[in-house]
């Protein structure tokens, strides 16, 4: 049976939209159905179908089953955009749920679930109370799975209308799969819930046990996951539960053979009999090993359960070293997994054959895998006392090969079995010298280096070899400085002669003079004070024991362990990290954004902003608009505190800088709309500046007046402008004449940006200095406005926007609502904001809202994509913007305001 | 969906989707921007199949010219989530007659859609409702019949020297079943436990004949596994149609239906001597059918001439290997391929020629590596009718590899 469907992807010529919703909307019913899969493929490529709502939701209502699951499926895409329109479909879906097939009843109760609009939510309460109860067990299986969701979308609703209680009835349902996705519904809950919500009583235990034996598949895992939190009361209970158990360990669903795994290990801790564990870790191991001949995603998930079951129980696998060899093919992740357990399981016993598999894997293709095969010989050696020698003859076999990475590698390992067995094995020292030249890797020449130093006494030449490396000191990374310093010195303390006498001079030269290095300069001063003051107790501190290595790499800590054996199969054991570590699901993240009633908390979070604007925006930015960021994202970005610079700087700049300051005796022009006072006549001894940043044909000016109200002639003005978020200078010399008392003069002040960047999350605080000959420095505070940045090569292609507001993650999507602003006509707010470079994409209708695209650019390339969602004539605008720079947003929605409001 | 899973992505080798299922909305649209960007568009594809990008998590396998993408953002069963793809694929194949790309997918989305809903059973919504999951009730045939197909296939790990490194032999009972009515079945094979617990029950001593040890056995969900576990007889009542009723781990006692003796003498930098010699070590009246044995050679080569005994041989570039095939491969004889190789002189490379293995493939009919057979498959059926049953045995190669 094969499908023709790709035929729904080919478009037609012109206005797709428009014919499907004539076809939608056909007599018959073959076509609206075909018109239907049209529309759910236009879907599937990401073409925005949301306007043919309407149009899909009146094709809700038919008998044919498979319509009714493309419409639903339609439904749940689109309901979020279009909340109101999907309350149409409510009544569908109440009836739908009483409909007489079973089927119908469970679809239309798992699409509610799926809608996560509050009003349909509401509606969703009654049909799904009736269908816990349904004589159909598909039916109540799939309710059971809602109550979930639901959870999700209102967690208190659910307790409210007791559905809890029914999801827990549900685990004495006669039917086994009812009882599965009802554990189901309770662990995910359970997980996104503080509370103790779902716990396992003995009666549950057996139950759940009993319905193990007859349910699918998936619920098997799902009873198994739920059963593994479970903590038996004594060894007795352990083994019985055990004992149900086992036979899991037969199926053919890798799924459940490791949830089966997870259940039996956690009651393994508290069976004390030995026999019992001995009997049940054999009967773990061939399991296991049939995962490996699974696809190779699922080999790589069991090798990575394999290796903290392995740290945890050793003895389990101990005979199956073999199955773990790699094949040729195995993909480059299964073969990394399975070194590392090779490493594991190696012992006296096997060390042979594990160290002729090694070395075959050392000259195979893959680099990454080959420094990995080499690795591993070095630590077995480590581990495996007895084994040390041949896993040291194999790797100077390695390194007679010459192949350079090969090399590297084995020198890195070779120093850590110098550790491991010191006096043992310096005979090779010869061997290794021989390729010093081909090191070119800084762990690798530490290594050496570290080696050359360590054993100066028995390396004849040891002082060539190093003078060979220090003539590149300044040049090597500071790995090979610091063991270069280091094996200098121990040079020296053992052959305290002429030669490395210069070269310690040139060492401690090179690493205390000549370096910003902090690390390397501190090792320095401490070994020449060390050595200037008392030799011998240089000897004791720089030549003194070391204490023995051992393998302890890739060993996880005790507790974590316990922690990542309780979660097998899931995440948590693929990455060996708690689960707490990556999920970031914040219960409360996603919803409310796009529904139209905001918590009351909204409108003073507003005006909290406003007062801070009209502080002159001198606290930081993050204040307003990271409650928003937060409540819409699961992740918020750290609220930075970050101070804004302080205006005590002013004074210091002034003093210093005074030469840059620019004299102004040239005219200026006056004229232009009324400018805001900065500096009013009465803190300014009569002299009053207004100022405002302006852009004119593509460039950036600072437009002042200046006033003067006292009794002489001002002359000799100078500007200075402080550290600021955008690096905004004077680009030439402040240009004002000579002010006769009662004159005034009007000055355009071009400006450059990227000058003196001030560090710290972005602001709009701009501080500028000015002087003239006769009074004193006067300091105020301007505010930035970012419209004025907004480049005239801002405007987007349709595609291109879409294609940026799509790669953006939804974190960078920020909001605004602006309450007070009213958009009498969408023409004249389109020019305004071309005017000010923020230039028109697109405009739809989303129910009585008009909604409206722009972008706009600030320099430097950074983008804004803009939706603007208002009702004409009605007060009240939207303002979301998705930019890769957020931390720009309450700058752009000041701006924006500033320009709504114009 | 048997994960709590945010979404479900079907993307072709570009990133484009062909399919997009969203189950939950905490994580956003842009998923396959951001796998797009920082999984396919990377050298890290193919170097993990479970990857974290923000506080999302995706799990993704490839099939054929399809990426399957799983995202999800909480702690989920991951073995879960990939057992489920490969079902789903599995049923998908089915449905679409064989082939599963991005042309089926295409054809079929709605379809696709449709199973996404529903756990990835068969005719899941036929049979939901009944007491046994997987079977339906009232099923009537005409002629009641049961098809058993045994496939092996043999892994081998050898040695240039001849030693065996690693063999093991994965086997799994296929089983096709028209049978009317509720039918209780019950397989018997020549396993030692299953004899041996018979012997007992019987109190008689084993019949003769050669029995074989199974290491490990993992059942459709359609056995009583508590039954295996007290009585070891596999017993169940089957789903109708298709479907594996069993796989079994076998590594003690396996024939190898070959044997694979090579020499590669390099002589000199730029000529190489190749022999290989293949031994047929099952039964005479046997064959192996679509015979291919894959001999590597250096990247350099830039001539070669063969002489075969027995098919065809030939230096395909592409794979840098000789390719030998021989379509019949009668039991106990011995072909041998002899070839010289000649090869691009470089300076350059320092590095010796690291050689890959020797690959190989075929299929034995009606031959099992580790010797097991069917000993009975008993049918009962409150209505008492009679039943026919087939078995074919094949064995075919795994990963065939001797080190050369």
């Amino acid at each position: 049976m094969s499908g023709h469907d790709s035929k729904y992807f080919s478009t037609t010529k012109k206005g797709e939209i428009p014919e499907l919703k004539e076809e939608l909307n056909s007599q018959y019913k073959d076509k609206r159905k075909d018109a239907v899969k049209k529309v759910i493929a236009a879907m599937t490529v990401g073409k925005d179908v949301s306007s043919l709502f309407t149009d899909v939701v009146n094709c809700m209502q038919t008998e044919n089953l498979e319509l009714k699951k493309l419409v639903y499926l339609y439904l749940i895409n689109y309901a979020k955009s279009q909340p109101d329109l999907a309350i149409l479909a409510v009544n569908t879906f109440v009836k739908d749920s009483q409909d007489p097939n079973p089927l119908i009843r469970a679809l239309a109760v798992r699409t509610m679930g799926c809608i996560r609009v509050d009003k349909i939510t509401e509606y969703l309460c009654d049909p799904l109370q009736r269908c816990l109860k349904d004589d159909d067990p598909y039916v109540r299986k799939t309710a059971a799975i809602c109550v979930a969701k639901l959870y999700d979308i209102n967690a208190e609703l659910v307790e409210d209308r007791g559905f809890l209680d029914s999801l827990k009835d549900l685990i004495s349902d006669n039917n086994p799969m009812v009882v599965a996705n009802a554990v189901a519904a309770l662990a995910e809950i359970q997980e996104n819930s503080s509370g103790p919500i779902f716990e396992i009583t003995t009666p549950t235990l057996t139950k759940l046990l009993t319905a193990l034996n007859e349910c699918t598949e998936w619920g098997q895992v799902f009873i198994l996951d739920a059963l593994s939190r479970y903590k038996a009361s004594d060894a007795r209970e352990a083994e019985n539960i055990v004992e149900r158990v086992t036979p899991r360990l037969q199926h053919a669903n890798c799924a459940v053979v490791l949830s089966a795994v997870k259940m039996i290990l956690q009651q393994m801790e508290l069976i004390t009999s030995t026999d019992v564990v001995r009997n049940l870790c054999k009967k773990m191991a061939p399991p296991l090993v049939t995962l490996l001949s699974a696809e190779p995603e699922i080999q790589y998930v069991a090798l990575r359960n394999i290796n903290l079951i392995v740290q945890r129980r050793p003895t389990i696998l101990a005979h199956e070293i073999k199955v773990f060899f790699c094949k040729y093919n195995d993909p480059i992740y299964v073969k990394m997994e399975k070194l590392e357990i090779m490493i594991k399981l190696a012992s006296d016993r096997n060390i042979d054959q594990v160290l002729l598999e090694f070395k075959e894997y050392a000259t195979e293709v893959d680099v990454d895998f080959v420094r990995k095969a080499v690795r591993a010989i070095g630590r077995c050696a480590i581990k495996l006392e007895r084994a040390a020698e041949r896993c040291i003859s194999v790797l100077l076999e390695l390194i007679k090969i010459k192949v350079n990475y090969v090399v590297q590698e084995a020198i890195i390992v070779i120093k850590d079995i110098f550790r491991r067995y010191p006096n043992t094995y310096e005979s090779i020292i010869a061997t290794l010298c021989e390729s010093l030249d081909t090191l070119d890797e800084p762990e690798a020449k530490a290594s050496m280096i570290w080696i050359i130093g360590e054993y100066a006494e028995r390396i004849d030449n040891a002082d060539e070899l190093l003078e060979s490396f220090l003539e590149s000191f300044p040049e090597e990374p500071p790995q090979v400085q610091l063991q270069l310093l280091t094996a200098t010195v121990k040079l020296f303390l053992k052959k305290p002669t002429e030669g490395p006498q210069q070269m310690i001079q040139v060492v401690l030269n090179n690493a205390t003079v000549e370096t910003d290095n902090p690390d390397l300069r501190d090792r320095a001063y401490i070994y020449w004070r060390l050595l200037s003051t008392d030799p011998e107790a240089a000897k004791d501190v720089v030549l003194a024991e070391k204490p023995v290595i051992s393998d302890d790499s890739n060993q996880l800590d005790s507790t974590l362990l316990d922690e990542l054996l309780a979660n097998i199969a899931t995440l948590s054991s693929v990455y060996h990290k708690p689960p707490d570590a990556f999920v970031t699901r914040a219960k409360t993240a996603t919803q409310k954004t796009e529904d139209d009633d905001y918590p009351d908390g909204n409108e003073t979070r507003y005006s909290e902003t406003l007062s801070n604007a009209a502080n002159g925006g001198a606290s930081p930015p993050s204040s307003s608009s990271v409650p928003h960021a937060a409540a819409r994202q699961p992740a918020p970005a750290p609220a930075a505190p970050a101070p804004a610079a302080v205006p005590d700087l002013l004074s210091d700049l002034i003093g210093l800088d005074n030469n840059q300051i620019v004299p102004a005796d040239q005219p200026a022009t006056s004229s232009g709309p009324p400018l805001p006072i900065l500096l009013p006549a009465g803190s300014g001894q009569g002299l009053q500046i207004s100022a405002q940043l302006v852009r004119q044909d593509g460039q950036i000016f600072y437009s002042l007046q200046f006033e003067n109200n006292t009794q002489i002639t001002l002359d000799g003005f100078m500007i200075q402008f402080n550290k600021n978020s955008f690096g905004l200078a004077a680009a030439g010399p402040l240009q004002v004449p000579p002010l006769a008392p009662g004159a005034s003069a009007r000055t355009l002040l071009p400006m450059v940006l990227f000058q003196n960047m001030s560090t710290g999350p972005p602001n709009t605080l701009l501080q500028v200095a000015v002087k003239n000959s006769q009074q004193p420095v006067w300091y105020f505070n301007d505010k930035i406005l970012l419209h004025v940045f907004f480049t005239e090569d801002g405007r987007m292609e349709r595609t291109s926007f879409l294609e940026t507001w799509r790669s953006l993650p939804d974190s960078n999507e920020v909001l605004k609502e602006f309450p007070g602003i009213v958009v009498t006509s969408a023409e004249a707010t389109l020019d305004q904001l071309a005017a000010s470079n923020m230039f028109f994409i697109a405009k739809r209708k989303h129910a009585n809202q008009d909604v409206f695209y722009f972008s706009a650019k600030i320099p430097r390339g950074t983008p804004f994509l803009i939706e603007l969602t208002t009702i004409i004539g009605n007060p009240g605008v939207k303002c979301a913007i998705k930019t890769p720079n957020p931390e720009m947003a309450p700058l752009f929605f000041e701006a924006i305001e500033t320009l709504l409001k114009a | 969906m048997p994960v709590a899973a945010s979404a479900i992505y079907f993307l072709n080798l570009r990133g484009d989707v062909l399919i997009n299922r969203l189950y939950r909305d905490d994580v956003g649209g842009n998923m396959v921007d951001a796998f797009r960007m920082h999984i396919m568009q990377t050298k890290e594809l193919g170097t993990c199949p479970v990857r974290q990008i923000g506080g999302c998590s995706f799990f993704y396998m490839r099939i054929s010219n399809v990426y399957i993408v799983i995202v999800v953002s909480s702690n989920a069963n991951v073995a879960c989530a990939f057992k489920f793809v490969v079902e789903a694929v599995a049923l998908f194949k089915s449905y679409f007659g064989g082939a599963f790309d991005e042309d089926a997918i295409r054809n079929n989305f709605v379809l696709i859609y449709e199973l996404l809903d529903d756990k990835p059973v068969p005719n899941a919504t036929l049979q939901v409702t009944g007491a046994v999951g997987w079977r339906r009730e009232g099923l009537v045939y005409k002629k009641n019949e049961v098809f058993l197909d045994i496939v092996e296939s043999v892994n081998l790990l050898m040695s240039s020297k001849g030693s065996v490194l690693r063999c093991d032999v994965t086997g799994k009972i296929l089983m096709k079943c028209f049978l009317s009515g509720m039918p209780d079945l019950k397989l018997g094979l020549n396993d030692k436990i299953g004899l041996e617990k018979e012997s007992q029950l019987k109190s008689r001593p084993p019949k003769s004949g050669k029995t074989i040890e199974l290491d490990d056995v993992t059942f459709h969900q359609c056995v009583n596994l508590t039954r295996f576990n007290s009585e070891k007889t596999v017993s169940f009542v089957p789903p109708d149609g298709e479907f594996e009723l069993m796989k079994y781990r076998i590594t003690e006692g396996v024939n190898l239906p070959f044997r694979v003796l090579p020499t590669i003498k390099e002589l000199g930098r730029t000529r190489m001597e190749v022999n290989v010699k293949v031994k047929s070590v099952f039964g005479a009246k046997m064959f192996a059918l679509g015979v291919v044995i894959k001999i590597p050679v250096p990247k350099q080569t830039a001539k070669t001439s063969f002489q075969v005994t027995s098919g065809r041989a030939k230096y395909q570039a592409s794979i840098d290997c000789l390719v030998w095939k021989i379509r019949k491969f009668p039991g106990q004889t011995e072909p041998t391929l002899s070839a010289e190789v000649e090869l691009i002189s470089t300076m350059a490379e320092k590095k010796s020629w690291t050689r890959p293995p020797i690959q190989m493939e075929f299929q034995v009919p009606m031959f099992t590596a580790s010797g097991l057979r069917v000993r009975f498959l008993k049918v009962w059926e409150k209505s008492g009718y009679n039943t026919v049953e087939w078995v074919r045995y094949i064995t075919k190669a795994g990963s065939y590899e001797i080190r050369c």
